[in-house]
């Protein structure tokens, strides 16, 4: 009688420890999902190295195909800067096909925005981050194709 | 002769020196549905496209869905998944409005005009009239507009569950420097 009363305490202390462990090992992945940051563009390695007019022609000529490819990889693109624009304190950078209009634009990570700033028209470079696809604009009618947490290859 | 030239020239120079539309590529939209519980989502778009008709008071922004950036991978993936923002399918939100009583406003002159715009603001393809205040900084032919509003995201068909880890009704800061 002693012996069974004995075996079920056990029992129950295994299934208590193994609730708690469970717990503990949910709240340890929880605490990591919230936590996760992106990591360092500039330690990424790009899926495709490219050129802003190759880029653009991808997605003029199939943007279904081009963002299905493209959008949401790491790319590195190389181009001539034509425009610095600064929004609030961080710089973004445009490509831009001087027949169509049609443009690529990157916004930057934050410790790269500063030397992404000093980048003037005509400046080659090249520059890495992840690609957001392309949309139409209706209201200057041309491709813009948008890249966040970019940095400057080096 | 001489003379005349010089005056009109000063006149044309006068009269279209200050552009009647004015732009940027570089607008930041911010967009917060963070609530007590959750401080995750919330996320800034930098390269929103904006246009400003200085004379008609006609006004629009266009922001690509993909590029708002926020902290968190997860997060950013479920904002733009199917029963989100579905981005692949929508890869836009726009807003098309109009300074209300825009001819009471001179644009050319240096100021801070606090004006309301109202508009269509569409995301996913559903647009509902929005009506907002906003403040219009000129200097030197600079326009800096801002503004702050909130949208009911089950008016663009997005539900944000009964947890109450995302507000239903996000706040929206823009700002824009336009030239």
């Amino acid at each position: 009688m002693k012996s069974t009363s004995s075996h079920k305490t056990k029992w129950i202390r295994w299934v208590l420890l193994a609730i708690v462990l469970i717990g503990l090992a949910g709240g340890a992945v929880f605490y990591y999902i919230m936590n996760m940051t992106f990591s360092d563009t500039a330690s990424k390695k790009p899926a495709y190295t490219v050129s802003a007019m190759e880029l653009l022609t991808a997605f003029q000529q199939d943007d279904r195909a081009a963002n299905e490819k493209y959008t949401e990889q790491i790319l590195a693109v190389s181009g001539r800067v034509t425009e610095v624009e600064w929004a609030d304190t961080s710089a973004t950078v445009k490509f831009v096909d001087s027949l169509t209009g049609s443009y690529l634009i990157f916004d930057f990570q934050a410790d790269a925005s500063a030397e992404a700033g000093k980048l003037q028209p005509g400046d080659s470079v090249l520059l890495k981050g992840s690609c957001s696809g392309s949309m139409y604009s209706q209201l200057r009618k041309v491709h813009m194709i948008s890249f966040k947490r970019s940095v400057i290859a080096h | 002769m001489k003379k005349t030239i010089l005056f009109f020239s000063l006149l044309t120079a006068a009269t279209f020196g200050f552009a009647q539309v004015k732009q940027t590529t570089s607008a930041i939209v911010s967009f917060d549905a963070t609530t007590p519980k959750d401080a995750l989502p919330k996320a800034e778009n930098k390269t929103v496209i904006a246009q400003l008709n200085t004379k008609t008071g006609e006004i629009g922004f266009e922001a690509a869905v993909k590029n708002f950036s926020f902290s968190n991978p997860l997060i950013q993936e479920h904002f733009n998944e199917e029963r989100w923002m579905n981005s692949g399918k929508f890869p836009a939100f726009t807003f098309m409005g109009k300074i209300n009583d825009a001819q009471k406003y001179n644009f050319s002159k240096n100021g801070v005009y606090n004006v309301t715009v109202t508009g269509q603001m569409t995301v996913k393809d559903k647009s509902t009239v929005l009506t907002t205040p906003a403040t219009i900084e000129v200097n030197n032919g600079s326009l800096v507009a801002t503004a702050n509003f909130s949208i009911t995201l089950a008016d663009y068909g997005i539900q944000v569950g009964d947890g109450g880890k995302i507000a239903g009704q996000p706040k929206i800061t823009v700002s824009a420097e336009l030239k």
